[in-house]
């Protein structure tokens, strides 16, 4: 993804919120929140066959991609960055996971943001 | 270029030439995506892109019924800003607003394709493409930014 160097103060009008970075910091992972994790991940192969992933890319803006997960998805901010950086940082990343039409549908959302994203099997 | 909330809505004063770049971009948009004939390969490709990767008929058929509906949606959105883009301060709401940051990421890929931006950390030849790529990036961060505050 791409990162805006230099914000350009100049064009606010409204004072931005002091000390906030531009793009967020990834959230520190408990070894409960792993846990919860890797248990989510064993249900989602058993329960529900299809996936939805986003994938990294060198045009999508680091806050629009939160932007896109918070808005359309309805995550949480923190969720939306930590999935953010998963993307950029491992170059792609599982967003939803349901029945195959509700991810085509999703697919589609995301072809709509501009964000490059695929549908697979979750076993796959 | 300032931009900011005023009560519900976000003003932008653009100058001339902003406006002028902002409409001729976005009509260029809507002809690439309309005219089969000028068959941007490139952009079409991460405009519309594989839906399944690694299955060529699943993607064909996925595209087969969405990309109708996206190509119009696009075309709406990229016709919005040309519609708003005129000098002086501009209103925009939340909802327009969100159609602008949509159809910006559409704008700078048509620009940045051109540029041969495909992998992160690729730096466009400094010239007037890609400073009009950097302002892009700066607007629709910085607009991102204020519907994230809102």
């Amino acid at each position: 993804m791409a990162v805006v160097a230099q914000l350009v103060e100049r064009w606010l009008v409204v004072p931005d919120v002091a000390g906030s970075s531009p793009v967020g910091r990834p959230e520190e992972i408990s070894p409960e929140k792993i846990g919860s994790v890797l248990e989510e991940d064993v249900l989602v192969s058993f329960d529900i066959p299809w996936i939805l992933i986003v994938w990294n890319d060198p045009i999508n803006l680091m806050n629009y991609v939160v932007h896109v997960f918070r808005t359309y998805f309805g995550y949480s901010k923190d969720e939306a960055v930590r999935l953010m950086m998963l993307v950029h940082n491992e170059g792609r990343a599982v967003v939803a996971s349901g029945n195959r039409e509700e991810m085509e549908r999703h697919a589609q959302a995301m072809h709509e943001y501009g964000l490059q994203a695929s549908v697979a099997k979750a076993d796959a | 270029m300032r931009l900011g909330w005023d009560d519900d809505v976000i003003r932008i004063e653009l100058a001339a030439e902003e406006a002028g770049l902002l409409t001729v971009l976005a009509h260029q948009f809507a002809d690439v995506v309309r005219d089969p004939e000028l068959d941007d390969a490139p952009l079409l490709a991460r405009l519309f892109p594989d839906a399944y990767r690694g299955d060529p008929a699943a993607s064909a058929e996925f595209r087969r019924y969405t990309r109708g509906e996206l190509e119009s949606r696009k075309v709406e959105a990229a016709e919005s800003i040309a519609a708003t883009a005129t000098e002086g301060v501009i209103e925009l709401d939340a909802a327009a607003a969100a159609t602008w940051v949509r159809s910006l990421t559409d704008l700078r890929m048509m620009v940045g394709t051109r540029l041969g931006i495909r992998d992160d950390g690729d730096e466009p030849e400094p010239g007037p493409l890609s400073d009009v790529y950097l302002w892009l990036g700066e607007l629709q961060w910085v607009l991102v930014d204020l519907l994230e505050d809102e």
